[in-house]
């Protein structure tokens, strides 16, 4: 077989958690047309060329090294692998991407913008993930302030905590929530600290939010802060939450709070000098 | 003179309440036998070896480690000493560990919710160390839904008490087990950690290998100095002396095409308890790429930003970056691995950072963005 006229067909892609940004990319496992159907492979296995090792007979021995069906079955019951609903042709040079409402397409691995961009699969609209995405992006995009405890508590549960606090920190990294909706929808954090304790401490670490368990309560501490700013922009008081602050690992990933950051310095200056 | 036995007796009671004690008789006694009949019977014992004998044991017998060299170096023609030929030296060479960016799972029974945990950050940010596997377990809360590991045999050899690294280069398919599905990291542990980490320990394959199969794991496990002797000898016996042959794994080629994990085949080197991240020697790192309709591919912000606070906090450690595209997973985390092995070999040090992305470029153009 001329490894030009392979055809690739995806079958499978692993899952990630949207990157609420912009689109990014995922594993995914072929199979190639016309040849063994229970022969699977990871991602378009380009036919390699390192150390002079080019030969029809290396790229056909590699083609016949299928990945493990165990693998497969055992990815899919543990839900790091999805199977597609229909099998869809994938050529060279193109990936498998999924966007931030976890929609799944294949387009060009470098740059989607390029070249045809095929919608593989559509998150079903019954997955708690997306009900509970969508309903945090509505709530933010509102100006209500009333409502937010009363849609957010079901998913306080301890079926839909970690979704929840997942799409929350997602949102807030990804400075999707002002420092208005931040205080709308902050009151989650101690709450689930409340209900959860240590689950929630190691849940918060995983997700980045904070790098510790002392990283928590400097996020607990940031949090107040944020709040409390809001509430009553009192300098004095202020200037030595700023000190705190300026220190603080999680601010200074997260654009909000840095923005917060520099108008602290940029007060803290004007009082030294 | 009775009370003296009864001490005696008291502490070969305890002797042999415990595993090695039983290991210990078991040797005498088959050593006994042996005499006596004049050949090797080892029937009683490793039938014993084969339910009991952990790692711990092992390490506390020097004389099997030393026979487990002799033996492997005498019978597997692989790995037999050969001259003339000026031996690799590999004591200098770094072995390596891979890990994801990403780890998906379901976390209820009816198996539609799924969450993610991300080991890159668990490991470089949170622990600050690659953990053994009964560590990690043992810091799991009640109620954590991630899959546990399963590595039977590793466990029940009490490997679960290691961090695994392997002499070879990092592979990406290592990084897809269980479940481990994205951006692929590739650590360099440098050779040191031979000599100061407690109770270092390597088996010749990974235990689930078929090459592993007819053996007992304490019959496969080694010195690290004896290991990285046995894969000198390997490279000239079994990939013609091309370093790269063995590093790269084109077992593909040179074997015929075993159908194994590549990695499996390696000696697979195992460190006690953990490996902190400030000894590393170097770090394969993934630019994960992202994409915004209309403003094209970037790469993704909390990549760059956790890159920075890496460099901020570990300043010595050298941080080789590559674009990741997962369609080419294997081969773009495989080749970065290789150049930097390639350096190490020929220069005896690591490669620049300029050399490193001018090589990986020129094997996988890509955009300017």
């Amino acid at each position: 077989m001329v490894v030009e006229d392979i055809q690739f067909v995806v079958t499978h892609f692993y899952r990630r958690s949207p990157y609420v940004n912009g689109w990014i990319q995922a594993d995914f496992i072929t199979q190639i047309e016309g040849l063994n159907e229970n022969h699977y492979y990871i991602g378009t296995p380009r036919i390699r060329a390192m150390i002079n090792k080019e030969s029809e007979d290396f790229e056909y021995k590699v083609l016949q090294s299928p990945i493990d069906l165990n693998k497969i079955h055992d990815d899919i019951k543990n839900g790091s692998l999805m199977e597609l609903p229909s099998e869809r042709n994938i050529v060279k040079g193109e990936s498998i991407w999924i966007t931030p409402d976890q929609s799944v397409y294949i387009a060009n691995s470098y740059d989607p913008d390029k070249g045809r961009q095929v919608l593989v699969y559509t998150d079903n609209v019954s997955n708690p993930y997306s009900i509970i995405n969508h309903t945090v992006t509505k709530l933010l995009q509102s100006d209500s302030i009333t409502n937010f405890g009363l849609v957010l508590n079901p998913y306080l549960s301890k079926e839909y905590w970690q979704i929840l606090l997942s799409i929350i920190l997602k949102n807030l990294t990804g400075n999707k929530i002002k420092e208005s909706a931040f205080y709308k929808i902050g009151f989650i954090f101690p709450e689930l600290d409340r209900k959860y304790g240590i689950a929630f401490t190691k849940l918060m670490n995983e997700l980045n939010a904070a790098y510790s368990n002392n990283g928590l309560l400097r996020f607990q501490l940031e949090f107040e802060f944020v709040t409390w700013s809001i509430m009553k922009p009192d300098y004095e008081d202020r200037r030595n939450l700023y000190k705190i602050l300026a220190t603080s690992r999680y601010f200074k990933t997260h654009r909000v709070a840095i923005e917060v950051i520099d108008t602290a310095k940029i007060e803290l200056e004007t009082e030294l000098f | 003179m009775f009370y003296l036995n009864g001490i005696t007796n008291s502490f070969i009671l305890k002797l042999l309440s415990t595993s090695f004690g039983i290991f210990i008789f078991l040797t005498i006694i088959t050593n006994y036998l042996n005499s006596i009949f004049k050949k090797r019977i080892f029937i009683i014992r490793n039938l014993y070896l084969l339910k009991y004998m952990k790692i711990g044991d092992v390490m506390k017998t020097p004389t099997l480690l030393k026979n487990n060299f002799n033996k492997i170096t005498g019978e597997m023609p692989f790995s037999k000493p050969t001259t003339p030929v000026v031996p690799i030296d590999l004591n200098t060479f770094p072995t390596t560990h891979s890990f994801g960016y990403e780890k998906t799972f379901y976390i209820d029974p009816a198996e539609t919710i799924t969450a993610s945990v991300y080991p890159a950050k668990a490991i470089l940010f949170d622990n600050g160390a690659f953990l053994s596997d009964k560590l990690r377990d043992s810091m799991r809360v009640p109620g954590d839904l991630q899959p546990v590991r399963t590595m039977v045999k590793a466990r029940d050899f009490g490997l679960d008490e290691y961090v695994f690294a392997y002499l070879g280069v990092h592979e990406y398919y290592y990084t897809q087990c269980r479940a481990s599905n994205t951006p692929a990291f590739g650590a360099f542990f440098p050779a040191d950690l031979d000599r100061t980490m407690p109770d270092s320990n390597v088996t010749l394959y990974d235990l689930q290998s078929s090459n592993a199969a007819p053996y007992q794991p304490e019959e496969m496990t080694l010195y690290p100095d004896d290991a990285r002797s046995i894969t000198s000898n390997e490279i000239h016996n079994k990939y013609g002396s091309d370093f790269f042959n063995y590093w790269i794994c084109d077992d593909y080629v040179v074997n015929d095409f075993i159908d194994d994990n590549k990695w499996m085949q390696k000696r697979e080197f195992h460190y006690k308890e953990k490996v902190d991240v400030s000894n590393l020697a170097a770090i394969l790192w993934p630019l994960d790429l992202s994409y915004s309709p209309g403003s094209g591919p970037t790469i993704k912000t909390s990549t760059l930003v956790e890159i920075v606070e890496f460099q901020r906090q570990y300043p010595s450690i050298e941080i080789y970056k590559y674009l990741w595209i997962n369609a080419e997973g294997y081969d773009r985390f495989t080749f970065a691995s290789y150049l930097i092995g390639k350096d190490i070999f020929e220069l005896g040090r690591l490669p620049s950072q300029r050399d490193f992305n001018d090589k990986f470029k020129k094997q996988f153009p890509a955009p300017v963005f």
